[in-house]
């Protein structure tokens, strides 16, 4: 047996999808939709899929009313129903699954005395159908969206529904692929997108608000449910936009929850509470409000789920993996939805929203090299055969092997042997170079989720970017990575006695890197913003937990982003107990007061010891301690650790030997764990 | 002295939170997977022992609040008064001046709520805008963060409307829907649901929390509900510590009080009266804020007053009679 078959079955949840087109671009067939969400099959089961497909042009004076319907007396029951709620059928489109599930879809243009009549009868409607057992249940019926969703992979759906066979082409598409984790997937109307009006989303998480999303829900006007936390997200943004009258971006600012610290609108928190989304969520979802078509993308606060953004001269994508979009566009730059944030963009206007500031700045393209002739084509080869081919390569005597037209293959690198080399071209899945043990892997191009974890020995190269938890529990060895990682860098990075891994990054990095690091090194250079000493090289909650090692960021990172620590607002209310106390100066606790976080070392600072032993219960307690921080130039001891390294990574990405002078003249943030209080 | 509602279990938990036994003040007491409480172990006592929370798994991952952020803050009377966790320490009868005090100034400096029933005593007045108190104590311009009227004194109160703070209503466990409407009408930010009231001998506390939080949902202004600019909060000598807040404000309470357990946790009820009480009400309060964070962590949440409140999603119910588990809309253990 093959250690490929030994691999674990990894559910690493849903894959979602959004193409939208440039103004000037052409339509997007749904065999390019069907591939890119087909290149994460793994991602879902068997158990639903599906697309929505916008189109601004066309005839769409009338709704589309699309039901799942056990037969032919529910469906006759939904027409009466609508009827009597003053809903037309001007022409009825029939049946267009072919009734591969346990209910099958039928479809009808309508005409309504207005959106609210019509919501309402939907409403009614799908109480009816789910009273007691499931006899069906209307799930599209907006004028600019249709919504073919069913059980499957996508491609069943997209054959059920006739997608390609009837040459469907959009302005927009979302697609979906399911792995159900907390409603059974054995009937469609538990199927991505969901729909409510001209909105239809596609998610890829579970999220902890959900009952609060219910309450919210509930007493506004939406009744029916199908039980999952995905559906409601439609509706919240349907009642956010259509009734309260919201834009698109503070519906979405309110949906990400926003951390009451970096909110200047709580009002809007408070006014909706029971809207905002906790737990993990990646997001793609479609709108049109008849002038133009949106697509919207949301991440969770804790990027709890995969989420990147793309964009090239005629199309901008969404997408779970890079992978999705490579398939479409091999130039398309590629960037990350920064954590709690969101991407907003339209048929007309391109990007309005990045999802992250200075993405321009930091996602390039670094990667030139070209594969050999002689290398493996990966092209539409699994992840199982793929890794079969690259062992067998190196069982018949290889020490280097080259791989191309790598798109979304995972595990590559695992298990292969110590002293060989993998060149990848391409993208390479996630798990790649999982519990590496002396090998050398390259790649040219960005790698995804989970480069690296538990690996043990080796290099890992990545001309390009890295996503979310590289080098989780990395103990030896060296990890380059040319562009930026993701979410959750470095965690639990451990050493013992002579190993020691390091991990060196080119660009930045994002929240809780080294969360709970243990051992070893990480570097944080940001090479292309040597100009810009104002961006920062790293997000929120760097080095929390942190109990060994030491991370190096280029720059002055601000006190506020290392470690965690109380809201501000609840250090000052502190801190005027203490000023009435006598313990605390009025002029210090205004000097506080404009800081635009308070940390531990702010206050050692400045407080009388008496004062700080009371307030410090507030940072300080059995499990953690704020790390140390220091700003400084690298000393000799840091270049004994570092310089050999350093070295090595500016040759391996040909930087040249000006840029190295500059960088080891520079000022490093220097952050170990702090000695025992 | 043990008694059905504090357990020796209960007593030393609280007491090792506030520092008046155990070597780690303001800190959560560790305990185990698995549990020895009520209602497969010990006799349940509430409708709190009958609910357990749902808890996160795989695809839904815990929070550690020790290195990630757990929001504990709570707004009342739609954002005119901030809490930085949904506690309000109420004062019990029978104590001292030198109680109340510590009393008062742990609440202010650890950013909630102190409930008095008599006046602010002298030299405390800057301390009023943590401080909300029963009407006939009441006075103008001390800076008060709110009044709590009597219900059955609604209509007495002609300079009701005139009172520059925020306004609670007092109302019993039983209550009806005509009144809460008039609540809304007469301008009250919320209502403090008190179980001690002659008239909530007939209905627990919880059932009440979960009605009223539904009926200010149900009453709209505009279309709107109102229910997120009243606020409803749960009083009960019995809410025993932070797995009852939790429990409450799943069930609609935007904040709980704790009162008994804060004199249980300094020792004051065993008669002693530690100099240091302000310091073991301030560790108490800590501890009751990191205990909040492990559960909603537990809970895959990482904002409380978003995702926890009225979120009877969050909950399952073992052992309820079900009707009043229908009535608090809470499903039963083992159903997804």
């Amino acid at each position: 047996m093959s250690f490929l078959d030994e691999l674990p079955t990894v559910k690493s949840g849903c894959g979602i999808l959004g193409i939208l087109r440039k103004r000037d671009a052409a339509k997007i067939r749904a065999q390019e939709a069907l591939g890119s969400i087909e290149c994460v099959r793994f991602r879902g089961s068997k158990l639903g899929a599906g697309f929505a497909a916008y189109n601004i042009d066309g005839d769409n004076s009338h709704y589309r009313i699309k039901v799942f319907v056990d037969g032919v007396e529910t469906l006759e029951t939904v027409k009466q129903m609508l009827a009597e709620y003053g809903v037309v059928l001007r022409r009825e489109l029939g049946y267009d699954d072919s009734g591969a599930s346990k209910l099958r879809s039928w479809a009808a243009l309508a005409d309504a005395p207005s959106r609210e009549a019509l919501t309402n009868a939907v409403a009614r409607v799908n109480e009816a159908l789910m009273q007691g057992e499931i006899r069906g249940r209307i799930y599209s019926w907006g004028r600019y969206v249709d919504v073919c969703k069913g059980v499957g992979y996508p491609e069943d759906v997209c054959v059920d529904f006739r997608l390609v066979e009837r040459g469907v082409e959009a302005d927009l598409w979302i697609a979906h692929t399911r792995q159900p984790t907390n409603s059974p997937g054995i009937y469609p109307i538990w199927s991505h997108p969901f729909a409510a009006n001209e909105w239809a989303i596609a998610h890829n998480g579970d999220v902890s608000s959900y009952g609060a999303n219910m309450e919210y829900l509930r007493y506004r006007g939406y009744t029916s449910f199908v039980g999952t936390d995905s559906e409601v997200m439609a509706y919240l943004l349907d009642h956010l936009t259509r009734v309260k009258g919201l834009a698109i971006e503070e519906a979405a600012e309110i949906l990400c929850n926003p951390y009451e610290a970096e909110d200047s609108g709580m009002g809007r928190i408070i006014a909706h509470r029971g809207a905002p989304l906790d737990g993990p969520f990646s997001v793609v979802a479609g709108y049109c409000d008849g002038d133009d078509i949106y697509m919207l993308a949301l991440a969770d606060r804790s990027k709890f789920r995969p989420l990147v953004v793309g964009e090239d001269g005629e199309r901008i994508y969404v997408a779970s993996e890079e992978a999705e979009i490579r398939t479409l566009s091999s130039e398309a730059r590629v960037w990350t939805v920064k954590p709690g944030g969101y991407l907003l963009a339209s048929l007309k206007r391109g990007i309005i929203h990045s999802g992250r500031e200075d993405y321009e700045l930091f996602f390039r393209s670094y990667c030139t090299h070209q594969a050999p002739t002689h290398a493996i084509d990966a092209e539409g080869m699994g992840y199982a055969e793929l890794n079969r081919r690259i062992r067998e390569a190196l069982n018949n005597g290889a020490r280097e092997v080259h791989v191309k037209n790598v798109r979304g293959q995972r595990y590559l690198g695992v298990n292969i042997p110590a002293g060989s080399r993998l060149h990848i071209y391409g993208t390479p899945g996630n798990c790649l170079a999982n519990f590496n043990k002396g090998a050398e892997i390259y790649v040219y191009g960005n790698a995804e989720d989970d480069v690296a974890d538990a690996m043990y020995g080796g290099r890992v190269v990545i001309h390009g970017d890295a996503r979310d938890v590289i080098a989780q529990a990395f103990q030896d060895g060296e990890i380059f990575v040319r562009g930026n990682v993701g979410n959750r860098a470095a965690i639990q990075m451990r050493e013992f006695q002579d190993r020691k891994p390091f991990l060196i990054v080119g660009g930045r990095a994002d929240d809780y890197l080294g969360e709970y690091m243990a051992g070893g090194v990480v570097m944080i250079l940001g090479l292309d913003a040597m100009e810009h000493e104002d961006k920062p090289l790293v997000g929120k909650y760097v080095a929390t937990g942190m109990v060994g090692g030491r991370i190096y960021i280029r720059g002055r990172v601000e006190q506020w982003r290392i470690g965690l620590h109380p809201p501000k607002t609840d250090t000052l209310q502190y801190l005027r107990g203490l000023v009435m106390e006598g313990l605390v100066d009025a002029e210090t606790y205004e000097e506080l007061s404009r800081e635009k976080a308070i940390t531990y070392s702010m206050l050692e600072q400045r407080l009388q010891p008496k004062a700080l032993s009371r307030i410090s219960k507030l940072f300080i307690n059995k499990y953690f301690s704020p790390p140390r921080v220091e700003y400084r130039r690298l000393g000799d001891e840091d270049l004994a650790l570092l310089g050999g390294r350093l070295r090595r990574f500016f040759a391996e990405f040909h930087l040249g030997e000006q840029l190295l002078q500059r960088l080891l003249e520079s000022e490093f943030t220097v952050i170990t764990p702090q000695r025992k209080h | 002295m043990e008694t059905a509602v504090w357990s020796r279990r209960r007593v030393k938990h609280l007491q090792e939170m506030s520092g008046a036994a155990g070597k780690t003040p303001g800190e959560a007491v560790i305990t185990s997977m698995g549990s020895t409480g009520p209602p497969l172990v010990e006799n349940p006592v509430f409708i709190t022992d009958h609910l357990v929370s749902d808890g996160a798994q795989v695809t839904r991952p815990s929070i550690d609040p020790y290195r990630e952020p757990i929001e504990t803050y709570a707004f009342l009377a739609g954002g005119l008064i901030r809490l930085s966790l949904p506690l309000v320490v109420e004062e019990r009868p029978g104590v001292s001046d030198a109680v109340v005090e510590a009393l008062v100034r742990a609440s202010y400096n650890m950013g909630v709520l102190a409930y008095l029933r008599r006046a602010l005593p002298a030299g405390l007045e800057r301390y009023a805008e943590r401080v909300v108190v029963d009407a006939p104590h009441y006075e103008d311009g001390l800076g008060y963060a709110g009044v709590v009227v009597d219900y059955d004194s609604l209509w007495e109160h002609s300079a009701l409307r005139r009172l520059e703070c925020v306004k609670l209503l007092r109302i019993p466990t039983a209550v009806s829907h005509a009144l809460l409407e008039r609540c809304i009408a007469a301008g009250f930010g919320g209502v403090v649901i008190d179980e001690t009231l002659p008239a909530s001998r007939e209905s627990p506390l919880e059932l009440a929390v979960s009605d009223v939080d539904r009926a200010f949902k149900s009453i709209k202004e505009d279309g709107e509900p109102v229910r997120n600019r009243v606020s409803v909060v749960a009083c009960s000598p019995r809410i025993r510590g932070s797995d009852d807040v939790f429990k409450l404000l799943g069930l609609g309470a935007d904040c709980a009080t704790l009162g008994e357990a804060m004199l249980v946790a300094t020792g004051f009820r065993e008669g002693r009266s530690p100099e240091n009480m302000q310091e073991l009400m301030e560790n108490f309060i800590l501890a009751v804020q990191k205990e909040i964070k492990l559960l909603a962590g537990a809970a895959g949440v990482s904002c409380v007053y978003t995702s926890i409140i009225g979120n009877r999603e969050l909950f399952r119910a073992i052992r309820l009679e079900p009707s009043l588990r229908r009535r608090l809309g809470v499903k039963p253990a083992g159903v997804g």
